[in-house]
Formats: C-alpha cells, structure tokens, sequence
C-alpha cells in the first residue's frame, strides 16, 4: 500500500526530524490508492457525530505494513489500534464527538487517502485555539499524525459541488509501546 | 415591531404540543415596511466568514451594527415576557446575531444546550430566503442510557421571508440548517436566556 520510496525504513528515518519537530507529517504520493481494499461498508448515519460509510479491516499483513512505516518514521514503538476504512460522499461529514467516541489518546494515527478523485473537503485535527491541522484530501496522501488526549479530528461536511465523487479514507491507530 | 399572535395560549399550546419537540412558526411576523428595511440593512452588515466542525456561514457581530437589525433585536429584548407566555418559561433577556447563508453553506446537526450559557428558547428570523435548500431541520432522537443511539428527521421547516421559529433548547432538541444550494439565506438568530 505504501509506495515507494517511503516503504525504506532509511528513507523514513531521513523524514523523522520533521516529524520530530511538527509531530506530524503529510506525504503525498505515499500510498497507491489502486491497491484499496475491496471490501463491504455500512451506513453510519447519527446525526449528531456523522454520517458515512465505513468497514473495520482485519487485515493483519496491512495494518503490520501501516505499523513498520510508522514506527520508521517516528523511531517509536507502536501497537496496533484500529484499522478503519471510511468513505464520505455528498452529505457526509464526522464531528469530534464521533472521534471522541473511538480516538486514541496516546499514539500515532495514519491516513491514507485512497479516493480515485479529488473532489472533497478535507480532514481536520485541532487541539485547541488556533492549533489546527488541515489534511487536505488528494488521492495517495499519507497523513501520519500524533494523537493526544487534547487533540480531536473532524471530517468536514461534502457539500453538494462534491457531485458524485467520494473519498476513502483508511485509518490506522497505533498505541505508543513505552 | 414584532406581530406576535393575537391568540398567546392558543400559539402556547402549540409550541408546547409541537414534535419532535416543541417550536414555533409565526409567518408575517414584521411588517412589510421593516422586513424591506431589515433586508436593505443586510446589505451594509459586516460579516465575518466562520467556520468549524459544524458550521461554514457568515455572521455579524453581537449584536448587529446595522439599525434596523439592531431594532428587531432590541423588539425581541422588549417581547421576553411575551415569549416567556408563549415558551413555559421565565425568560428576562436575548441575544441575536445576523447570518448570510450562500451556496454550500451549512449548520449540522446540534443541540443549542450548554449548560454553563443558559440558553433557553431559540429563535431563527427569516428574511431573503434561498432558491434552493437552507431549511432548518429537526430531529427525533432515540436516548438510552444517556447516549442518543437514534436520530431521523422528523420536520423541515423552510427558511421563508417574514418567518420567525421559537424552539425549545435541551439535549434532545437537535436541528440543522441544510445546505444552501442556490441563492442566498439571511437570518437573525439569537436566544433567550432566563
């Protein structure tokens, strides 16, 4: 999934100080939205945390790929969290009381934007006033991002000009081991 | 400035009995004259784009800079004892802010209810309405164990010129503004406070 020559733990290892500095990083071209996993989403429609499609993936090859790459990248050692697969069309968004309801409090969160188009709004991290995170959502984007018990995420509402586009998300959650 | 209805128990009853929770519709609430005021107002109102998790849109300042938007708000301070008839509650003060709505535009699903602000009664003033979308909607909640486990949408309410909504605020009172998708939506919109 991650492509190359992000999937070289040496090549990581060159970006950590970066990561080091911002605690988290954004990629593009990091990953190939190609391989996305073919696999059944349902509904989650509440109407105060979100509305979207998602499936939790059991795929252990690829949440230990997800896994290496982040712990190269942060010199961190990681357990696995969840594996999370979204998909946002017209009408859909999630709010931070969705993510307060799964979020870690400790570690790592990395995403992968697996979306054929780029046509949607982006994902928001924010942890406090005016410290804010905006990934933007472009096809193959990698966003690997720290996440503590003040920081909450939101997927911001797609408006009607998003058409018949849609966006996958895929989500990896890492707890820092130490 | 504000034409409550003539029958204040009868709207009462209304408000109290309406679903998912209680509200109220009162059309033609202003005058032609001041609603042509009003709108001309908006015109010169400075807005500031905000946005957040839950709403993209412009509004003023608080309240209003602009007169005839300043006098619609300072007609809701005079009316607290009408609308407390009208609402069930003691109410001796409100607040209100004028919105713009444009295209792809919105206000997601929440409830006005903070504990530490005392909100009581909310109401939305309508005056240009949009071509297309912008209806305030609400919802019917499901609560178990403290933990809303189901929302439908239960009544859209169209954001029409001279429309003023009275709703209730509380946990389960959750309600939208839809998306704008043509033309433009402008409010006055505020709450009262016991």
């Amino acid at each position: 999934m991650i492509r190359a020559p992000f999937d070289r733990p040496e090549v990581l290892a060159k970006l950590r100080p970066a990561w080091s500095a911002a605690r988290s990083l954004l990629l593009p071209g990091a990953c190939d939205p190609s391989a996305r996993p073919r696999v059944e989403l349902r509904d989650f429609d509440l109407a105060h945390r979100g509305r979207y499609a998602f499936a939790d993936l059991y795929d252990h090859a690829l949440h230990a790929e997800l896994r290496d790459f982040a712990a190269a990248l942060t010199g961190a050692r990681l357990l696995d969290g969840s594996l999370r697969l979204f998909r946002f069309r017209r009408g859909s968004y999630a709010l931070f009381y969705d993510d307060a309801k799964s979020r870690l409090t400790a570690g790592v969160e990395v995403t992968l934007d697996l979306s054929e188009d780029l046509c949607g709004p982006p994902a928001i991290y924010a942890s406090g006033p005016g410290q804010r995170l905006e990934i933007p959502q472009a096809p193959g984007l990698v966003a690997v991002v720290e996440r503590s018990p003040s920081t909450f995420r939101y997927d911001r509402y797609f408006p009607a000009e998003v058409g018949e586009g849609e966006v996958l998300r895929l989500r990896a959650a890492f707890h820092y081991a130490d | 400035m504000i034409r409550w209805p003539s029958d204040l128990d009868g709207a009462a009853r209304a408000f109290r009995s309406a679903q998912p929770f209680a509200h109220l519709v009162i059309d033609g609430a202003v005058a032609p004259e001041d609603l042509r005021r009003m709108s001309l107002a908006f015109e010169e109102e400075p807005q500031t784009l905000m946005e957040n998790e839950i709403y993209l849109h412009l509004r003023s300042s608080e309240p209003p800079l602009s007169e005839p938007l300043r006098d619609f708000c300072a007609a809701l301070q005079g009316s607290c004892a009408t609308v407390a008839r009208l609402c069930g509650q003691p109410l001796s003060r409100c607040d209100g802010s004028a919105y713009v709505y444009l295209p792809g535009h919105y206000l997601l699903p929440h409830s006005d209810s903070r504990t530490s602000e005392g909100r009581a009664v909310a109401y939305a003033f309508y005056l240009d309405e949009p071509a297309a979308g912008g209806a305030l909607e609400l919802f019917d909640c499901e609560r178990r164990d403290g933990e809303i486990v189901r929302t439908t949408p239960a009544l859209r309410i169209e954001a029409r010129s001279n429309r003023l909504v009275l709703f209730e605020v509380h946990d389960l009172a959750l309600h939208q503004v839809c998306e704008v998708l043509e033309g433009a939506r402008t409010s006055i919109a505020g709450w009262f406070y016991p």
